[in-house]
């Protein structure tokens, strides 16, 4: 009898207890809204008298020693009257960290420089709260200047209204990051060119074969930046989208330009004929079976092999996978080659169309008591040197220099600014480096101070090579085709809720599926039916469904 | 009457001993466990647990009906009861520890295969996938003399599975031996002298003295390892994952980390952990009478 | 017990201790040579390591990579708090384990089934991430020492290996014999019990240990003040470092002078971060001594 009384007593106060503790755990909003003053729009201090405190949510990384005593952060404390508390999470974890302070009720005013779950967080919990009323400009002038040459409805949710400052990070080269890398100097000692269309690119491997039998004529990895081979020689016959925006898988969902609708072009007979050429060279032994399995870093290990034996490799940078310092001979044996040429002659280079616009850059939650204030906090870092002071220091003259005489930019224009105190891999306390937001329009970039007439091949012309091989092998052939990345996509939390399992399925079918094809593991002419009937199967109609559906949605939106 | 009375006042100082232990597991294991409840609910921050709609099984079936739910929920069994089968390698390393002579050889074989396991799983992957890459690989390179053409140990299916239960083997095995070996420490020394003493060989002795003394050892970890067979942990087996040899090395915990990074859907990851919970716990407990029954040892 | 010499073993026993020796020998190179490997590495040129050159011993020996490590101010802190943590962590875990292995190894304790039961489930039933994170906000515990100690402060599954050693290491006769000397539950664990619980308690000591060493986790959850920062995150952080986002820096070729480090540093790392628990073993290995229950039950 005592035994069973305990056993119900102890269950029972535990399940009271637990019910009680996380009861309380709905979110309660602030009564006191203690409002204050603030001076005169665009003039600093923005605290009228004294200062306010504000909470933070950013990415803290290994060479920011400290946000707390950071000079920029006492030189914005200074400058804006705002004393700011940081929280912080590491570049691969901050997710779970801010889910966990996001749902526990004690979360800060501002997160700032990593994109939350606004859908969720923002859209359905409001805990995000909409900026519409606040982007004016008393609030934010250098913002709003910035996105005039944007298009500033990236920022809207699917409920129509704005939930985060857009960020703007453009980087030329990044936006043709697709590219390949040839050893110039094998094609030199065999006496051939640089391939370009589908059957001279053939021929080469064949050569290549014969003249170093144990080489590797194709390497790629399937994790690196841009290094998956198989993807940029398909721009031969159909154009292979990034990973789609909604879910971060590879769906293949892309958008037609033309007809603004969504197509996946896992199921088209362009990317089917784009893996038949690929088995072929499979069949070869061009394609080295590794390259569906590997890390990039064991991508580097093949390239960088004292026999030398690769001949292609896939890369955003020739700097992945060949270190200039310790192995500039090598390193200088690579050149970038353009895009190759389809039987029906297409060429794709693969381009990025929204100019690194981003949208989730700063959200202000609904603890904040003076969103205002928190605002145009943020605005500095969108102001002439707001960015520059962020990354490299505030001290004008000895971190950075505007308009330097006598410099030029990467372009060829005249400079607009230089940087004094460059970027640092050690930990430092004088700048926030690269954590925070970036407001690098294409003109910014490009306006940095560089010594044009540098070495491409030296360590310091890495910009400068990725330069060249973008304008000249890559920007030519951007415009080849009606098909373009799903830049943007807002999807409700119900919809991700519904078709997440979904995609990632479909990423999978459609990934095992093409490298079957490839090896000849599977028949790709008698199995293609059977692929297009299981990817039916596992919901690929419904998820483009949703995908239309959201963005028409943003279409509409921004028509208003 | 005195022997009764000592029974009772002794099992009070048995709960006050205790005591401490019992309130820690109530805030820290039983509150917190009453989130398990997110499985059920379509969870708002907003309305709080008890406020948020009630969804019943709904991720539960997200779950169990997507279209690759059976392969991977076999693909984690078949890899768990593989594992089982290498249950009784970090015994027998104990028992060859402790049969050796040799102090300082002992010491040093003990601290070698134990240090694997602070290796983090991390540096292991790459460690792995560099020494058995096709090309440069040195396991490659060997093979290679013998005469065997490279092995995609990674890309191909059929050797995936071993190379994740062996390679879990030679990250373990060191480490579990301890406790084996701190309980053959323990085996009465007498028992052994009159093993000696009756002319028993080494291995007669290990046979009747030795297993037989650590034997409860052997069950109480037997019957936890049963209980552990669903529960393929995701950080070694997510980054030894890729495209061909994802139809083996989908499981549980990878597929539902997929998709719940996808979105920050709680309700789903928590379902998901609660069928591994509930089949990890059945099992355990089916287990756990078996032994009861058959031998004097079991966990409750 | 006097040693026996090889030579007068029988026939039986020699070929038991050589393939005894043989299979530990085998098992000994098969686990040593990744690890020779990674202390090689870390001593050698990165490109070295990169091309595939590093095979057993270090080629171009260097110690860029251990500069690299050492160069960050915030390694001190970092070993300082993993002590910490280590030691006051390790305390409260056998503290913890002792009194509830204990009592659950006591037949004559009625609640023994009820209780073992109790903590069993809890290792297989968890609320999850979420809602232990507003537990430990609510307690006051966040961006403290404490919440990287009390938390974790006792392992179901340690315990219970904990029990069954008591449970079958000290005989039954002991107790009876406390028993009539007027010896309560509570004075027969601290004077029999512990002292005869050494090789568990060095066991638990290494179990907990390793695991609180390695946690990363926790600290990434619970802590903001870099200050309170253990060594295996930070040392993370650094790793994590090397590999930039090449979008977000505006300079392409600092970039890449850090990839150059990248691999540096993941080995050093490694060696910098696990041999001081490595260390631990040594010390731990002197309880782990057979005979410990001689005399105990003679008299």
């Amino acid at each position: 009898m005592r035994k069973i009384l305990k056993k119900v007593s102890v269950t029972g106060l535990t399940a009271v207890l637990s019910i009680s503790m996380l009861a309380g755990c709905g979110s309660k909003q602030d009564d006191n809204e203690k409002k204050v003053e603030l001076n005169k729009a665009g003039t600093y201090p923005i605290v009228k008298d004294g200062t306010i405190n504000m909470t933070m949510f950013t990415m803290s990384m290994p060479n920011v020693e400290d946000f707390a005593t950071n000079d920029f952060t006492e030189f914005m404390e200074k400058k804006t009257g705002i004393k700011m508390e940081f929280i912080t999470g590491g570049r691969d974890d901050w997710s779970d960290k801010l889910n966990m302070i996001l749902q526990s009720d004690d979360y800060p005013d501002i997160i700032f420089g990593v994109s939350p779950d606004i859908a969720k967080y923002g859209v359905k919990e409001g805990i995000i709260i909409p900026l519409d009323d606040y982007i004016t400009e008393e609030n934010v002038p250098n913002y709003l200047r910035v996105m005039k040459d944007y298009d500033m409805d990236i920022t809207r949710e699917t409920d129509g209204k704005i939930y985060s400052l857009a960020e703007v990070n453009d980087c030329y080269h990044c936006s043709y990051g697709r590219k390949l890398w040839v050893n110039k100097h094998h094609l030199d000692e065999m006496g051939v060119g640089v391939p370009t269309t589908t059957d001279e690119f053939m021929d080469v491997c064949k050569k290549f074969l014969e003249y170093k039998p144990d080489g590797i004529a194709v390497a790629g990895a399937e994790q690196g930046w841009f290094s998956r081979m198989q993807d940029w020689l398909m721009g031969a016959y159909t154009f292979i989208p990034s990973k789609s925006a909604a879910f971060t898988v590879r769906d293949f969902a892309a958008v037609n330009m033309d007809t603004d609708k969504i197509v996946d072009v896992a199921t088209t007979d362009e990317y089917k004929e784009g893996l038949k050429f690929i088995k072929q060279l499979y069949d070869m032994g061009a394609i080295y079976d590794g390259n569906f399995t590997q890390t990039g870093e064991q991508m580097k290990t093949l390239v960088n092999q004292p026999d030398e034996p690769v001949l292609f490799f896939a890369d955003g940078t020739i700097s992945d996978s060949i270190d200039s310092v310790s192995n500039n001979e090598l390193y200088r044996h690579y050149e970038a080659m353009a895009p190759i040429k389809g039987p029906d002659g297409t060429q794709i280079a693969w381009k990025e169309r929204n100019s690194g616009l981003s949208s989730g850059g700063v959200c202000i939650t609904d603890k904040c008591k003076n969103p205002e204030a928190a605002l145009r906090w943020a605005d500095f870092f969108y102001s002439e040197t707001g960015d520059l002071s962020s990354q490299y220091g505030p001290e004008e003259g000895k971190d950075w220099e505007l308009n330097p005489k006598g410099k030029v930019g990467m372009d060829g224009n005249p400079a607009l600014y230089e940087v004094l105190n460059a970027y640092s891999a050690e930990t430092q306390n004088h700048d926030w480096q690269d954590v925070g937001i970036r407001v690098a329009p294409r003109d910014y970039r490009m306006g940095q101070a560089m010594d044009i007439d540098v070495d491409p091949y030296s360590p310091e012309g890495l910009e400068k090579l990725l330069y060249d091989a973008t304008k000249e092998l890559y920007e030519p052939y951007g415009e080849n085709t009606n098909l373009a990345n799903i830049e943007v996509l807002k999807v409700t939390d119900e919809e991700s809720t519904d078709m997440s399992t979904t995609a990632v399925e479909v990423s999978k079918l459609i990934d095992e599926n093409a490298v079957a094809f490839m090896t000849g593991e599977k028949d790709i002419d008698s199995e293609w039916d059977k692929y297009l009937d299981a990817l039916d199967k596992a919901g690929l109609p419904e998820l483009i469904k949703t995908y239309q559906t959201a963005y028409d949605r943003m279409h509409s939106q921004s028509k208003e | 009457m005195q022997k009764k009375r000592k029974k009772k006042s002794s099992n009070w100082q048995f709960w006050a001993i205790i005591a401490l232990p019992v309130i820690y597991a109530i805030v820290f294991a039983y509150i917190p466990m009453g989130g398990i409840i997110i499985g059920f609910k379509d969870y708002s921050i907003r309305k709080g647990i008890l406020g948020s709609d009630w969804v019943g099984l709904k991720y539960f079936k997200q779950f169990l009906t997507s279209t690759n739910s059976l392969l991977v929920i076999k693909n984690t069994f078949i890899l768990g009861i593989y594992t089982l089968f290498t249950f009784p390698v970090p015994i027998l390393l104990a028992i060859g520890i402790n049969e050796m002579r040799s102090k300082w050889y002992k010491k040093t074989v003990q601290m070698v295969t134990y240090a694997p396991y602070f290796i983090s799983v991390v540096v292991l992957v790459g460690m792995m996938m560099q020494m058995m890459d096709l090309r440069s690989g040195i396991i490659n390179v060997l093979l290679g003399k013998v005469g065997i053409g490279p092995v995609n140990f990674f890309g191909n299916p059929k050797v995936f599975r071993s190379l994740y239960v062996w390679s879990g083997v030679w990250q373990t095995a060191g480490y579990s031996s301890i406790i084996y070996v701190a309980a053959l420490s323990g085996v009465s020394s007498e028992l052994e002298e009159a093993a000696i003493v009756d002319g028993a060989s080494r291995f007669q002795r290990i046979l009747h003295v030795d297993l037989p003394s650590i034997w409860p050892t052997i069950i109480i970890m037997l019957i936890f390892s049963c209980g552990n067979i669903i529960s393929i942990g995701m950080d070694k087996i997510y980054l030894m994952q890729n495209s061909m040899n994802a139809s083996v090395s989908e499981v549980i915990s990878t597929f539902v980390y997929k998709v719940g990074v996808v979105n920050s859907n709680f309700g789903y990851s928590t379902a998901a952990g609660l069928f591994q919970s509930l089949v990890s716990f059945i099992l355990l407990i089916v287990v756990n009478q078996v032994c009861k029954k058959f031998t004097e040892t079991s966990l409750w | 017990m006097k040693k026996s010499k090889f030579r007068y073993m029988s026939a039986g026993d020699k070929t038991f201790t050589v393939a005894n020796y043989v299979f530990l020998t085998l098992i000994f190179v098969v686990i040593l040579y990744p690890l020779i490997y990674v202390v090689s590495a870390s001593f050698s040129d990165p490109q070295a390591v990169i091309s595939g050159e590093v095979v057993l011993f270090p080629v171009r020996p260097t110690l860029k990579g251990y500069k690299a490590v050492f160069q960050n101010k915030k390694i001190i802190t970092g070993f300082i708090n993993s002590f910490i943590y280590l030691f006051a962590g390790t305390a409260l875990n056998l503290v913890m384990t002792m009194l509830c292995a204990y009592p659950l190894s006591r037949k004559e304790f009625k609640a023994r089934g009820f209780l073992s039961l109790f903590f069993v489930f809890t290792m297989y039933f968890s609320g999850g991430m979420v809602p232990t994170y507003i537990l430990v906000n609510k307690l006051g515990l966040l961006n403290t020492r404490a919440a990287m100690i009390i938390p974790s402060a006792m392992s179901t599954y340690n315990m219970i290996i904990c029990r069954t050693y008591i449970m079958n290491t000290i005989p039954d006769e002991l107790y009876e014999a406390s028993q009539l000397d007027g010896c309560t539950p509570f004075r027969y664990l601290l004077s029999v019990v512990m002292p005869l619980s050494k090789p568990i308690m060095a066991v638990l000591t290494l179990y907990y240990g390793v695991s609180r060493w390695n946690d990363y986790f926790t600290a990434m959850l619970y802590l903001n003040k870099d200050k309170l920062q253990p060594l295996t995150t930070i040392m993370r952080e650094i790793l994590i470092m090397s590999k930039v986002d090449m979008t977000k820096v505006a300079d392409a070729s600092a970039v890449s002078k850090l990839q150059g480090m990248s691999d540096l540093l993941k080995y050093s790392t490694i060696v910098v971060a696990s041999l001081p628990v490595m260390l631990l073993y040594p010390f731990v290995q002197k309880y782990l001594v057979k005979g410990v229950m001689i005399g105990s039950v003679k008299g």
